[in-house]
């Protein structure tokens, strides 16, 4: 209940927002404060269907209705298999979905001589442009099994729903082994980058980059530095970001969580400091919290 | 005829070699083996008298494997072993999910609408 109320807070001052988070059973969710007027109003209808010799069966329904940008997740998992889909979804010009999907499977394949359990593992993106007319097909399983198929289907709508967010969650059959959510996130970060040396910028860069993408500014004298930026997501998603540094004067891969829209110092020789701006685009912050 | 060896001299003694019988009866040597058997025998039962206790075990008719039951305890490890095997794979790897695994992998597309 604090969280939500702190959430709650950081959400009043933003002027694209939205939580929600679906429980177990038919419900409404609704998030605790009002979106602004939303031109582009996306429905998507998340369905886990069995297919047994022609036979269907749905075992649970999610209708999420929200703001063009709004994200969902789809869990399913027992004792021996897991999945987890993340879909990241934008409007395009021509009026269809920019969906950027993330598939991780777990499938347990026994148990080591420790006793320790053993995993296979697998992890999937994928990038495709939905149309209205079309439908996102899912199937955990790769194919079917000795009880039949089981499959998610993805069925985006142009919806005419106003309000905030909205998601419905009919579990049917499922007994809480599959879970939705739906939320609103920040797609694209404005990153700026200045080098300073005795106090002095001596090279400045910056650049727009897509949320878990890698993005490239070239500074000069120092070649380039690649910065992947993502919300974390365990923290406060709302005033930090993790960032991925690579470049000539860091080691690849290296991981930093900064303070979103606040400068960040980092070190590169005992002259020079690369300073980081991380804002996500049209998310206001409170500022005076981060040091 | 040649004489037995005192391992078989020895079994015939024990009543595990009764074909001997007419040999041991006309052999002397033999004859003297069997006695001084019988007297290491004595003597070891008069000094250990609680050992006569296991005369009896001798005594009670061999259990033999018949065919039907060799059959039916390998018929149980035939059955029974694999089933347990596969308890214990399904306990460790199973879920309510297990019966919809192809063990493929995940698959995501975009198709037209049903």
């Amino acid at each position: 209940m604090r969280r939500l109320a702190m959430l709650a807070l950081l959400l009043t001052a933003a002027a694209q927002t939205a939580v929600s988070v679906p429980e177990s059973r038919a419900h409404v969710a609704q998030t605790l404060l009002s979106l602004p007027p939303a031109t582009n109003r996306i429905r998507f209808v998340v369905r886990c269907i069995e297919e047994n010799r022609g036979v269907k069966r749905t075992l649970y329904e999610a209708d999420i209705d929200g703001p063009a940008g709004t994200d969902f997740t789809v869990h399913l998992g027992d004792r021996g298999f897991t999945l987890d889909a993340s879909f990241v979804n934008e409007l395009t010009a021509s009026g269809k979905l920019d969906v950027r999907a993330t598939l991780t499977t777990r499938r347990r394949q026994g148990t080591s001589r420790a006793g320790l359990p053993l995993w296979e593992e697998d992890a999937q993106t994928h990038r495709f442009v939905v149309g209205f007319d079309q439908e996102i097909e899912m199937l955990p399983f790769g194919g079917a099994g000795s009880a039949g198929l089981l499959k998610f289907d993805i069925v985006p709508e142009r919806s005419g729903g106003t309000g905030p967010m909205r998601i419905h969650i009919n579990d049917i059959h499922s007994n809480g082994a599959i879970a939705v959510n739906a939320f609103h996130q920040p797609h694209w970060y404005a990153v700026e980058t200045a080098v300073v040396e005795s106090n002095s910028v001596i090279a400045r860069g910056s650049a727009r980059i897509f949320a878990g993408t890698q993005g490239s500014l070239a500074l000069t004298g120092l070649g380039n530095i690649t910065i992947t930026p993502r919300p974390l997501e365990h923290a406060d998603a709302w005033r930090y970001t993790d960032i991925a540094l690579s470049g000539r004067m860091f080691a690849p891969g290296s991981r930093a969580v900064i303070c979103r829209s606040e400068w960040q110092s980092f070190p590169i020789d005992s002259k020079r400091t690369l300073r980081i701006r991380v804002a996500p685009e049209r998310i206001e912050q409170e500022k005076g919290e981060c040091s | 005829m040649n004489c037995p060896d005192h391992e078989t001299l020895s079994a015939y003694f024990d009543d595990e070699a009764p074909e001997l019988r007419d040999h041991v009866t006309s052999c002397g040597e033999c004859r003297a083996f069997l006695e001084d058997l019988t007297a290491i025998r004595s003597a070891v039962l008069a000094a250990r008298p609680e050992l006569r206790r296991d005369a009896g075990f001798r005594e009670r008719p061999h259990r033999r494997l018949t065919p039907r039951l060799a059959f039916a305890l390998l018929l149980l490890v035939l059955l029974v072993v694999p089933a347990l095997l596969l308890l214990r794979h399904r306990e460790q790897t199973g879920g309510a999910f297990g019966n919809y695994d192809a063990g493929g992998r995940a698959v995501i597309y975009v198709k037209g609408r049903e």
